[in-house]
């Protein structure tokens, strides 16, 4: 079978670090093509890797010559971006989040359809191992009812882009939530579907862009309620915690982590749960490249597709028109306590 | 009155920057990368992003301001060819006023008694962090024609402390080691009396040239601190390991400069390991051990322990111990009075408002005030 010619838009920090070394490791897909408008990045980035794709700063050029784009560009961008490889007939891998609002997730979504490319959005921590088991015990009932869930992640600096685009809201589409939040939002849709009601607190004027945000989630239905917190100032262990009837349940946040089961019986022991035999699991981002070339190749939706791309935009538009001033003036406090 | 500040989303900067913001003075915000500068957006000034080692650029980026406040911090080249940049640029400018931070580290750690005064002699180990803002102060004190204040602060504390965060990992890991001299004093500056001092320091005439202590005034005692602390993490002080009564030699200070422990690093094993994956190199190597092997087992032996050294066994430890409790053997108490005098400079918040406030804070960020605490702490566990 010929490679899958595969043109990457958005020589950042992303494509340099996932993206590309995914798409050179997997014998499935071919790099024909780096689209950026800084031409010299793109230069240096396929310089760096030893390969010899073209290098171009307009896409239109490239779209006649690739089977598919992973599109790894400022939030703002996703969308015009992706409309015109999907209305070309190329399929496309959407970097999260996968538009800025519900709109434009719309019209990706129908672009897609018409025109019968794939769109996958890339919610990569999907493709985890201890993600795909968690949700085959959690719909197994492996460890009974499900009552309460956390999840956090924090940082105190990080991830900077170039352009500084992450602390404009009108071209990220938001602040922590967006920027951090986001691939657990997808994976809480993923296991529980959405939530009946939402909270959001943040630490600046609804509108503004926040450094925090705490979030909570109601399933009346299901008898689960959730929270999550998100922050640019502090940092947090990032992982997820269940109370189930079995005991607590912990999944941190890395592609390896194990799922530690703290039974309500026996507090002081952690029993850590894996399959006997383990599937190998290449990279999340080459689990997710070869999930997408595959649906590309059967006209067929991916793993993670834009529809759910979709909800998840869906449920952040909720949150953010949900969304308080947590006004908190630390110092204020003490002085009147 | 424009004022400039470098570093801006630092730990000082990000709160200078709120607290000036509030007060409408006219500010120019400076920060190196995006990644950090997440709480400076709500204030809707722009933010210049600005390397210290460019000097055009400093000097255009400076031209309109007034004050230049230096919060920033970084590796050696930066420390140091920033600090000259910055010099030249503000000198050149002609009347600007530089505000730099210093640290009492250039006293020395622990300090000798005497630098109870800014006057006391400094002592930095070269290369270290200390020796670096040592070099600064050196190189701003002789910049005679610019004026400039050099604050001296100690471990900053307060809401969002490097400092305390650090001794809060260090007390749930159960690597912070308690001394048993309740007297000890935990000596920082929150960092809104930083900040308090730094805009003393924007409204002062003083033509003081040496360094400034800011402190806190009346510090807490280490006891009071860990109390405060151990409650957040849920450790109990009693059950802490004890500080040794004197601190111990350092063990990674960084090893003397000789040519015979150069020629040594050459032909150590990993060294010749790294250098056996190229064919020419692998093939040397064989033929050198060939001829060593040759002398005997004995010559051998001999000729690898004068090149590694000896096995060592390192002592079994219950924990190692982290160097934030050796802070506990620093049993000077800076004197502010010269701020006093100089700066007008009163603290706002006393130490223990501050670990009250850090306290309040840190409940809250975490979600350890919430009803799923008890789901927050299986994270940290």
């Amino acid at each position: 079978m010929e490679r899958f010619r595969l043109a990457i838009i958005g020589s950042g920090m992303i494509t340099r670090n996932s993206h590309l070394p995914a798409a050179l490791s997997t014998p499935q897909a071919q790099v024909v093509a780096l689209v950026d408008t800084d031409i010299e990045g793109a230069r240096s980035l396929a310089q760096s890797y030893g390969i010899h794709p073209r290098i171009s700063a307009q896409l239109d050029e490239i779209l006649p010559d690739i089977d598919g784009a992973i599109i790894a560009t400022p939030n703002h961008t996703h969308h015009p971006l992706g409309l015109r490889c999907l209305r070309a007939g190329v399929s496309v891998l959407m970097e999260k989040p996968l538009a800025l609002d519900v709109r434009e997730g719309e019209e990706l979504v129908a672009a897609a359809a018409a025109s019968g490319a794939a769109l996958a959005v890339g919610y990569c921590t999907r493709f985890r191992r201890n993600v795909r088991l968690l949700k085959r015990l959690l719909e197994a009932q492996h460890f009974g009812a499900v009552h309460r869930f956390y999840h956090q992640f924090g940082t105190r600096g990080g991830w900077a882009p170039v352009s500084g685009y992450n602390l404009d809201r009108k071209r990220n589409g938001g602040g922590v939530l967006i920027t951090t939040g986001t691939h657990f939002i997808d994976r809480m849709l993923h296991f529980w579907d959405e939530p009946e009601q939402v909270e959001l607190l943040i630490d600046v004027e609804p509108g503004g862009l926040e450094a925090n945000a705490e979030t909570r989630f109601h399933y009346p239905g299901l008898g689960l309620h959730g929270a999550a917190r998100y922050s640019k100032s502090l940092a947090l262990p990032a992982g997820m915690t269940l109370e189930t009837d079995a005991g607590l349940v912990v999944l941190k946040d890395y592609d390896q982590s194990e799922i530690v089961l703290r039974p309500k019986h026996a507090p002081t022991l952690e029993y850590r749960i894996d399959e006997r035999q383990p599937e190998t699991v290449a990279s999340v981002f080459v689990a997710q490249l070869e999930d997408f070339i595959a649906a590309s190749r059967e006209r067929r939706a991916p793993s993670v597709d834009g529809r759910q791309g979709l909800a998840s935009l869906r449920l952040l538009e909720r949150l953010y028109a949900n969304a308080r001033h947590d006004r908190r003036a630390y110092y204020a406090e003490t002085v009147s306590a | 009155m424009k004022i400039a500040i470098l570093g801006a989303s630092g730990l000082v900067g990000t709160h200078l920057a709120h607290r000036l913001a509030g007060r409408d003075y006219a500010l120019k915000l400076f920060i190196h990368s995006s990644g950090n500068a997440w709480q400076l957006a709500p204030l809707g000034l722009p933010l210049h992003q600005l390397n210290l080692l460019d000097r055009a650029a400093l000097k255009t980026a400076l031209a309109d301001c007034s004050h230049v406040v230096n919060c920033t911090r970084g590796d050696e080249e930066l420390m140091l060819k920033g600090m000259a940049n910055l010099i030249e640029v503000c000198g050149e400018h002609g009347g600007q006023h530089l505000i730099h931070l210093s640290s009492t580290l250039v006293y020395g750690d622990p300090p000798a008694p005497e630098s109870v005064s800014e006057n006391a002699a400094t002592h930095a180990p070269p290369a270290s962090y200390a020796w670096q803002k040592l070099r600064q102060d050196q190189m701003l004190m002789a910049a005679t024609e610019l004026r400039h204040t050099i604050l001296c602060p100690p471990n900053i504390s307060g809401v969002q402390s490097y400092y305390w965060l650090q001794i809060l990992g260090a007390l749930r890991q159960g690597e912070f080691a308690l001394t048993t001299d309740p007297r000890r004093h935990s000596v920082t500056v929150d960092v809104q009396n930083l900040c308090l001092a730094i805009e003393c320091a924007l409204n002062s005439r003083s033509s003081h040239r040496g360094r400034i202590y800011i402190t806190d005034g009346e510090p807490l005692s280490w006891h009071q601190l860990i109390a405060g602390l151990s409650e957040l993490v849920g450790v109990d002080p009693a059950a802490l390991p004890r500080l040794p009564a004197q601190e111990p030699a350092l063990t990674d200070s960084p090893p003397r400069a000789t040519l015979w422990r150069s020629l040594k690093h050459l032909a150590s094993s990993h060294v010749r390991e790294a250098l056996r994956k190229d064919p020419n190199w692998a093939k040397l190597d064989q033929g050198m051990r060939l001829c060593v092997a040759r002398l005997g087992a004995g010559t051998e032996n001999r000729l690898r322990t004068a090149l590694e050294g000896p096995t060592v066994v390192p002592r079994t430890e219950a924990r190692p111990i982290n160097r934030t409790s050796y802070h506990q053997y620093r049993a000077v108490v800076p004197d502010i009075s010269l701020a006093q005098r100089e700066l007008a400079y009163r603290p706002e918040v006393s130490a223990a408002r501050s670990l009250a406030t850090f306290m309040t804070w840190y409940r809250h960020e975490t979600g350890l005030d919430q009803d799923y605490a008890p789901l927050v702490q299986a994270l940290y566990n």
